[in-house]
């Protein structure tokens, strides 16, 4: 059940009536029903993974409390290693089993042995990177003693299954989450106002945005070798902007589900790509993952303290398992290893924390540095995307490689009938609404805003793309 | 609750009514507009026009028959109506159009191959008629029949264009209000196409082994140019010489009396851009051949 479907949008509708009219004031009935709803939500999918999310939630509900009883440290220990195993049992099984088969293959292969290990046939549960690492951070918080457990099991299946942000995020910490399903919600105009406009720019960034760039990345990406410079540069460049518009028109309108139920997420991204260096992209591009591993991996590790080795290794660390996290496949990996590239600069340098105000260009010698600066960060960026879109890292390295031999600027007309550069005015477009709102969560700002909202919903309907349903590409993370 | 809900309906209705005023937009530009699709082009034909050839069919004849060589060679009037991925089920809307326009052909080609397999309709054909769903009964019938969205395509307004915006969506809606000419020439509807076999890795395939015992398209088709009195002669397109036939073609040549083989007509591989499609010059000589065989 995609948000934009019209089997969601019935969906939803139904959950809106049901959930504001006879459940209202039902605190416990309403988290009932939100759990019953995001298990039909998810059910739509694949109801044979359900199991998996409900079991998760057992493990992490029975392992909370015990943290908490439990006195002892061994015991704790053995209980938190409990959680965190099963939890990357699940998805070490389900997403990176058939990984490691052929790569240890492969590896016997180089050698001149043969292996008779087979690659098994799993399919990925959508959601399982994410709901994991939501149940892992409750238990983890849980011993570190940053929360208390829940002793309801229906409040805590909720937060795990919460239906806006179970398959795609934004990946919610218990701490602010799930005291939420404790209170009693009462409707609220102007914050679920806020909502739908959220609702509705996460839509124009997936079908209008995000869905038109894929259009031309998939015949670029899939033709590269006959595509001359400016075709490779811009298929990089329309990458950058269909994953953004993806994932966080995801995000958007996860955020903007919750409000019209009374419920607040945290925000997943805030305007990336404008940002002055790679430790500010990486403040604003999936927040709730990059604080995700700041706080469980990066700090634990010894964060930015000690020495400048342990230092760089963290880092190392960090952008690697990022990596890793999003899929069983080295060009991930190796886009983890060129952004921790990225980034040592700015730790060793002492920059990392740099650029913490509001971005703003002028006309001055600062504003113009600051333009520098995001052009540059925006060229490392898509750099790095395009090892994360190729197949494999020769692909990438091939890409790259007639990137820059080609050196045919010409305007290329491509198989799917349109030239190469025809989405670029719709980008820049974008980009301008982009910068004018930079600090604000959606456009619809100002004087006119019901202009620009009735404004966007024709744009929606008149440039969204329809005909080939696509999927959001954090589905598959 | 209650402004939310009364701004959420008001919301509800300006879209169902932006959706009513758009796709009456859309419509109204794609039946004044310059035809930038072989659809668009029999509807805008003259009643009761006359001509002498039409060829129907897929690619293999929209690449393949040059009808300014029919011309040159016989000073008759011929019209390509070949579409890129047509099937007989498309082939027999493009007839029955051409019928209700009452143009007068006085020899009808239709070519068949492995499509004889098949009652089917293919998506470019199919989403190049949404826009004259509600205008042309010819066409709604023919939608009503091989489209599985025809309902949502009917009454849903926009829905129509929205799902089907990679063939009539924005852009080309905008292609069409500015009357922007297609780059193919509808005067004579031959669609070039370049290239040699030779440089590409094509994959060869082979014809079924199997026929069906009868095609209601087929006799469909044979029904109508009886009533009309239009002779209507079906034929196979060159191959090149690596395809596997599997004597699917004499199969066929039982099914169909009046079936033209001319698969193997080609002999240089080096005239085919790909395996079922020639290159211009492959064209140029297939026309050539076929107006002596044919008698045109």
């Amino acid at each position: 059940m995609l948000f934009n479907s019209f089997t969601f949008l019935f969906f939803f509708i139904i959950v809106f009536f049901l959930y504001w009219f006879p459940l209202k004031n039902k605190t416990k009935a309403q988290n009932i029903f939100i759990l019953l709803a995001s298990y039909i939500f998810y059910a739509w999918w694949n109801w044979q993974f359900l199991g998996l999310i409900i079991l998760s939630t057992i493990v992490d509900y029975f392992v909370g409390n015990e943290l908490y009883k439990q006195k002892d440290i061994k015991k704790r220990k053995y209980f938190l290693a409990l959680s965190i195993v099963f939890n990357l049992g699940l998805l070490c099984y389900f997403k990176y089993s058939n990984f490691f088969i052929e790569n240890w293959i492969i590896a016997w292969e180089s050698i001149g042995f043969q292996s008779n290990v087979t690659s098994l046939n799993i399919i990925l549960p959508v959601g399982i990177s994410f709901y994991t690492f939501q149940t892992m951070s409750y238990t983890i918080d849980v011993y570190r003693n940053k929360i208390k457990p829940t002793n309801s099991i229906i409040n805590f299946a909720t937060f795990v299954a919460f239906f806006p942000q179970l398959v795609a995020g934004p990946i919610e910490r218990a701490s602010h989450l799930l005291p939420q399903f404790s209170l009693k919600r009462t409707f609220n105009y102007s914050y679920a106002t806020s909502g739908v406009k959220l609702i509705l720019w996460g839509l124009f960034k997936k079908v209008v945005i995000a869905d038109t760039c894929a259009t031309y990345v998939n015949v670029i990406f899939d033709n590269y070798e006959v595509m001359n410079t400016l075709s490779l540069i811009l298929g990089a460049v329309y990458f950058a902007f269909q994953i953004y518009g993806d994932f966080s028109g995801y995000s958007d309108i996860a955020i903007g589900l919750s409000r019209i139920l009374g419920f607040d997420l945290k925000q997943n991204f805030n305007k990336p790509y404008f940002s002055r260096n790679i430790a500010e992209f990486w403040r604003r591009w999936h927040i709730s993952l990059s604080t995700w591993f700041r706080d469980y991996l990066y700090i634990p590790l010894g964060g930015s303290r000690g020495k400048t080795i342990v230092k760089v290794r963290n880092v190392f660390a960090i952008f690697l398992v990022s990596g890793f996290w999003h899929g069983a496949n080295w060009t991930f990996v190796f886009w983890g290893l060129l952004n921790a590239l990225y980034f040592v600069p700015s730790l060793l340098l002492n920059n990392n924390r740099k650029y913490l105000d509001a971005i703003t260009i002028g006309f001055n010698r600062i504003g113009l540095i600051n333009l520098m600066n995001i052009l540059i960060t925006f060229l490392l960026t898509i750099l790095a995307w395009v090892f994360f879109r190729a197949n494999s890292i020769s692909e990438a390295f091939s890409y790259l490689n007639r990137l820059f031999s080609n050196l045919n600027f010409s305007f290329q007309y491509m198989s799917i009938e349109r030239y190469n550069f025809e989405a670029l005015m719709l980008l820049f477009f974008f980009i301008m609404i982009e910068w004018f709102s930079r600090n604000y969560e959606s456009p619809f700002i100002g004087k006119f805003k019901k202009v620009y909202f009735s404004a966007t919903i024709i744009l929606i309907i008149l440039l969204g793309v329809y005909s080939k349903h696509s999927d959001f590409i954090y589905f598959q993370f | 609750m209650r402004r939310f809900l009364k701004n959420s309906i008001i919301f509800t209705v300006g879209i169902i009514i932006s959706l009513y005023f758009i796709d009456s937009v859309y419509s109204k530009v794609y039946n004044n507009s310059t035809p930038r699709n072989k659809t668009q082009y029999i509807l805008s034909l003259k009643k009761g026009e006359k001509l002498d050839y039409v060829f129907l069919g897929s690619s293999r004849v929209e690449n393949v028959i040059i009808p300014s060589i029919i011309k040159e060679l016989t000073g008759n009037k011929t019209l390509n109506l070949g579409t890129q991925g047509a099937k007989l089920d498309d082939i027999n809307i493009f007839l029955k159009l051409l019928i209700d326009r009452q143009i007068k052909i006085k020899r009808l080609f239709v070519q068949v191959d492995y499509t004889y397999n098949y009652v089917s309709s293919s998506d470019i054909v199919r989403s190049q008629s949404l826009p004259f769903i509600k205008s042309n009964s010819v066409i709604k019938e023919y939608l009503k029949k091989v489209d599985s969205n025809y309902y949502k395509n009917y009454y849903i307004p926009f829905y129509r264009y929205g799902a089907n915006d990679y063939r009539i969506g924005f852009r080309e809606f905008i292609a069409s209000l500015i009357n922007k000419k297609s780059t193919a020439d509808f005067e004579t509807g031959y669609v070039p196409i370049y290239g040699s076999i030779i440089n590409n890795n094509d994959q060869i395939s082979s014809l079924p082994i199997e026929i069906i015992e009868t095609n209601k398209v087929i006799n469909e088709i044979d029904a109508l140019c009886k009533a009309n009195n239009i002779q209507v002669t079906y034929f196979c397109s060159p191959f090149c010489s690596k395809l596997k036939t599997n004597n699917y073609l004499l199969k066929l040549k039982s099914k169909l009396p009046n079936f033209q083989d001319f698969s193997s007509v080609i002999k240089e591989d080096s005239l085919f851009k790909n395996c079922s499609h020639l290159n211009k010059a492959g064209a140029e000589k297939f026309t050539r051949h076929i107006v002596k065989k044919l008698n045109l």
